[in-house]
């Protein structure tokens, strides 16, 4: 039973509610004030996933998210199960602003303990209105809506960063933290990868380089990018982009590279 | 805040917990980056992660998003807006990043 456990958490002062989100987004079980319901834990829900796949781009062993707004907080607890199909769930904890977090800490690493053991047992069913939404469940899946999706993704970001003046003469050892591990033949291979970078981000902003990256390494894995793995890196591109439109404009914005 | 990428080259950047930073405006671009990372790439990520969490705190009523830690085994981040720019610090784990907070908040208020 989890929601015993996040009534547990609950009583810990400054907590206004807990809930647990698998990584489609749908709400396991959730324990919250009477003002947080079902919808808006949905919508909150959805928001988590996706600032969870963020992050899971540059730290992939993330354990704690803590997010501290004006008027409250909101820690993000990464719940990982073990055995022959392991999970990834996420207990998410809603607090206003008299939260102690050092208190909050002690509680959620017990709760954390539980509910694992409780989602090893046996996935929970989703509440009636957890559904399966945009999240980026794979690094590449860049747009939503090829899962039947019942709720659209949130806006894409702006596109700013094609205006940026990329570079991708990055020939490093890979070490460090988003290391610029993508290793190009040579100029003409580089400005290939700005070009593809800057019509991707057209139709989802900032994020683009990280996908080509991404992608760079699903094509090519260990060896030096040049031009002539251009059509297979495009084809790779394209096939990740879930909206047909926006696929059209990829390809369109690619055919003269 | 627009001496951010300043401050955050010349005093943050050399505080010893410091692995990396990185300094972009709020749509992604690269204003500052220091150590051994990619800075366009981070800096792209640590915009579209505070937009997902500032959606969450709309939703919940929490007011504006301030900062955000991650925490893990092997890295820790702190990601935080100053007006229109986001700075995103990556510092030893094994140090307590609530500390290390504090410090940061001291240098960017002087």
């Amino acid at each position: 039973m989890l929601e015993p456990i996040l009534q547990g958490l609950r009583e810990v002062d400054g907590v206004q509610g807990a809930m647990i989100v698998d990584h489609s987004a749908a709400v396991i079980a959730h324990r919250s004030h009477a003002i947080y319901d079902l919808a808006i834990l949905q919508q909150v829900a959805r928001s988590v996933v996706n600032s969870v796949d963020s992050v899971q781009l540059i730290q992939d062993d993330w354990d704690l998210l803590t997010a501290h707004y004006g008027e409250g907080k909101l820690l993000l607890r990464s719940l990982r199960t073990t055995g022959s199909k392991p999970r990834r769930y996420i207990l998410a904890v809603i607090a206003d602003a008299s939260l102690n977090v050092a208190f909050l800490g002690v509680a959620l690493r017990v709760a954390a303990g539980k509910l694992v053991a409780e989602l090893e047992a046996g996935p929970p069913a989703p509440s009636p209105m957890g559904t399966n939404t945009g999240s980026l469940a794979i690094p590449v899946a860049i747009a939503s809506g090829s899962t039947g999706r019942a709720v659209p993704p949130p806006e894409p970001p702006r596109p700013e960063l094609a205006k940026t003046g990329l570079s991708w003469s990055g020939v490093s050892s890979g070490s460090g933290i988003g290391s610029s591990d993508v290793s190009v033949a040579d100029n003409a291979s580089s400005a290939f990868l700005s070009g593809c970078t800057k019509a991707l981000a057209a139709s989802i902003g900032p994020m683009a380089k990280v996908f080509v990256k991404e992608a760079v390494r699903k094509v090519c894995g260990e060896r030096v990018f040049s031009r002539a793995d251009g059509p297979a890196l495009l084809s790779h591109l394209a096939a990740s982009i879930d909206d047909p439109d926006d696929r059209a404009t990829f390809q369109r914005a690619t055919r003269s590279l | 805040m627009s001496n951010l990428p300043h401050i955050a080259k010349m005093q943050i950047a050399k505080f010893p917990e410091v692995s990396a930073l990185v300094v972009t405006d709020d749509a992604g671009s690269l204003l500052e980056s220091s150590g051994d990372i990619d800075g366009e790439a981070l800096g792209a990520v640590h915009v579209v992660t505070m937009q997902a969490l500032s959606r969450c705190g709309n939703a919940l009523g929490l007011g504006p998003l301030q900062r955000l830690t991650v925490t893990g085994a092997r890295r820790a981040c702190l990601i935080a807006v100053y007006d229109q720019e986001v700075l995103g610090v990556y510092i030893d784990p094994t140090k307590p990043i609530g500390a290390f907070e504090k410090k940061l908040e001291t240098a960017l208020r002087r």
